[in-house]
């Protein structure tokens, strides 16, 4: 029992069996299914899936940013132990953006493009006791940290005046302005040149470990995950179909979606081999199928997958994953190799 | 590539530069006017049957590039040789049908197809107006193409809406060799695709390549796409070419500072790779105000003097393996 309040204090985040509904036209989407995971304090945790797989859906009912056409039918969601879903508004305001705050693709409909920089990171302030002064001294200090130069001219600029490496730079200092425990960061790269990729990546590693926040980052660029995360849950279809620490997900993929994924990607670690593409493309939201999502696309597909959705399981200590036939992956070769004992 | 290999296309000291409207105070103070060098002096050959590949970072001129050497924009100067042939000078009519060998496929599978036309119509049209067949061979030749690029024959009937992202890049590449061009120019094709779809289109233009004795030009910013498809790389800065070899000497043995500093800023699928601090600061400068010297000489870890005064040429330092950078001077 002693045990267990330990471990529960170690847990920023905990979602427990989440699911979240889209309805259109008299159809219902079942864009989240059963969705359980934990992020850590200090920890980063990250999404990866293909487009639609509901990775950002799951992000946004974190901090219930969903749409009005969605519901969560089920679940719980427990920020330090309080229920997110449970709270009234002028409570959930008291947590987004302050305690969760949450970055984006694209800073330049994120970010307010009639508002000075200033006056974005001045509205994270509101509700504190802060004098102008010292308001002032803080932005300053996060534009300085997030690496714009010359801050106290840049904080009096539009967002549309920031080269996009810098707009990214900016929204990020917005953020953390209001000094969040946890950073959702859904796609914060993408928009990006390698280049750029590469410092943004950087900068938020840097500042993560400065400010001991944890980050749930979304991405569908493995090299991104490789980069940043510490655990790793593969999305698809709604479900989480892996999660496992990022060495062993690349290392020894036991899920067949996650082993083609990684036999599909190009990459210059693999010399000279083909990509294997997966067949077929992902199932509707609308009509998933009643076994195995992954199923009508699986080399490994048995009758039991048709019929039987799979559990999540674990197959080693922190290693789970949502399959009926993981052992025959069991030899399988991921992205990179490890020796035995290595972690 | 061996030296008797067929040159496809020969550009030479192209030059693409967009003026950029002035004020009207400008104008009045008699301002110089000013443009976007986004091709800057670029010499380079395209040999037959090869894969090209052309990276760089956005607004680096790689697009501008492509689409000057294929005449949808007009070269300020410069000379484009597509198959022995000067093309750089010729009319709108002239070039008409010359359009049939070079073929273009776009990013964006969304907007590159017209979204009231169903896919047969689509098709049907490159053939009557390029007459590639007689009209009543029209519809073999659809389904023919419709098989090679791996889309149903029932696709003719339907809207590009009625695809998802693959089938729709699959549709614009069956729209691109349906005229049986000589070179396809190929603008990031899957940069907007998942990665199970990507690889199925990379596959489908390897195969193609192979099939139709394709010259492909790929462009693209992605590193570990172009290590994969293609048989050289060019690498562009600003308007301009640093380094151009073959893939594996780019790869194993990149010249330039700048192709060392991209490969090294594609995140590593190794987690325990990891470092602290990014392999480059700092942005591109601007394409319009290009100081003297090499482009790269401001954020370069290894500029010396003379790399902020005298622009360095483009020069072979292995055999097909060539660098513009003083360090081989």
């Amino acid at each position: 029992m002693a045990k267990e309040i330990i471990k529960d204090n170690d847990n920023l985040l905990e979602v427990n069996n989440l699911n979240v509904r889209f309805y259109s036209n008299g159809r219902e989407m079942k864009a989240v299914n059963g969705v359980t995971f934990n992020i850590k304090k200090g920890e980063t945790f990250g999404f990866v899936g293909e487009s639609g797989c509901g990775k950002s859906t799951t992000s946004r009912a974190v901090i219930r940013l969903l749409a009005e056409n969605a519901k969560v039918p089920e679940g719980e969601i427990l920020y330090n132990g309080t229920d997110i879903l449970k709270l009234s508004q002028d409570k959930l305001r008291k947590i987004r953006g302050k305690e969760i705050g949450m970055i984006f693709q694209e800073p330049m409909t994120a970010l307010n493009p009639v508002l000075t920089i200033k006056k974005q990171v001045y509205e994270q302030f509101i509700g504190t006791s802060m004098t102008n002064k010292e308001k002032e001294e803080r932005a300053i200090e996060m534009l300085r940290l997030v690496g714009i130069p010359s801050p106290e001219k840049r904080l009096k600029e539009y967002i549309h005046q920031f080269s996009g490496g810098m707009r990214q730079r900016a929204m990020i200092a917005t953020t953390l302005a209001a000094n969040p425990k946890l950073l959702i960061a859904d796609e914060p790269t993408t928009a990006l040149d390698v280049t750029i990729q590469d410092q943004i990546i950087k900068l938020i590693n840097k500042i993560k470990k400065q400010m001991g926040m944890s980050v749930l980052l979304i991405t569908h660029d493995l090299g991104v995950i490789s980069q940043m995360c510490d655990r790793v849950a593969v999305m698809y279809a709604g479900y989480f179909v892996e999660t496992a620490d990022t060495l062993t997900l690349f290392a020894k993929p036991r899920h067949p979606y996650t082993k083609g994924l990684i036999d599909a990607l190009p990459s210059t670690e693999k010399k000279n081999s083909s990509l294997m593409p997966i067949k077929g493309t992902t199932p509707s939201l609308a009509e998933l199928p009643k076994g195995c999502p992954f199923g009508p696309r699986c080399p490994y597909c048995e009758d039991k997958c048709v019929n039987e959705l799979p559990e999540m399981t674990e197959i080693e200590s922190g290693h789970m994953v949502r399959c009926h036939f993981s052992y025959k992956l069991k030899n399988a070769s991921g992205l990179i190799s490890i020796e035995e004992g290595e972690q | 590539m061996s030296e008797e290999a067929k040159k496809l296309v020969e550009v030479k000291h192209l030059i693409k530069h967009f003026p950029i409207p002035r004020k009207i105070t400008d104008v009045l103070t008699n301002k110089p006017q000013k443009s976007v060098k986004a091709v800057d002096d670029v010499t380079l050959d395209i040999y037959s049957d090869e894969i090209l590949a052309l990276v760089g970072e956005s607004g680096c001129g790689k697009s501008s590039f492509a689409r000057t050497v294929i005449r949808l924009y007009d070269p300020d100067s410069g000379n484009i040789i597509m198959d022995g042939k000067d093309i750089t000078k010729l009319s709108k009519r002239e070039l008409r049908p010359l359009k049939r060998n070079s073929q273009m496929v776009f990013q964006d599978p969304y907007s590159s197809l017209n979204p009231r036309m169903m896919v047969g119509d689509m098709l049907k049209e490159e053939f009557i107006y390029h007459n590639i067949c007689k009209p009543e061979e029209v519809d073999k030749k659809i389904s023919d193409i419709l098989e090679k690029v791996g889309l149903s024959q029932d696709a003719k009937d339907r809207f590009p809406s009625e695809f998802s992202g693959g089938q729709r890049q699959r549709i614009g590449i069956a729209r691109a060799l349906a005229v049986n061009p000589k070179l396809l120019i190929a603008d990031e094709p899957v940069s907007a695709l998942d990665i199970s779809i990507q690889a199925q289109i990379l596959n489908l233009l390897k195969e193609l390549q192979k099939e139709y004795s394709l010259t492909i030009l790929f462009i693209s910013h992605n590193l570990n796409v172009v290590y994969y498809i293609a048989d050289r790389v060019a690498v562009m800065y600003l308007g301009k070419i640093v380094e151009l070899g073959t893939t594996n000497d780019i790869y194993e043995n990149p010249l330039h500072p700048y192709t060392d500093i991209l490969i090294k800023s594609s995140p590593n699928l190794d987690p325990r790779k990891r470092e602290e601090a990014p392999a480059i600061n700092g942005n591109p400068p601007s394409p319009i105000d290009i100081p003297p010297g090499c482009r790269f000489a401001k954020r370069c870890p290894f500029a010396m003097d003379i790399c902020h005064k005298e622009l360095p040429e483009l020069k072979e330092i292995t055999p097909g393996h060539t660098c513009a950078c003083h360090k081989y001077s």
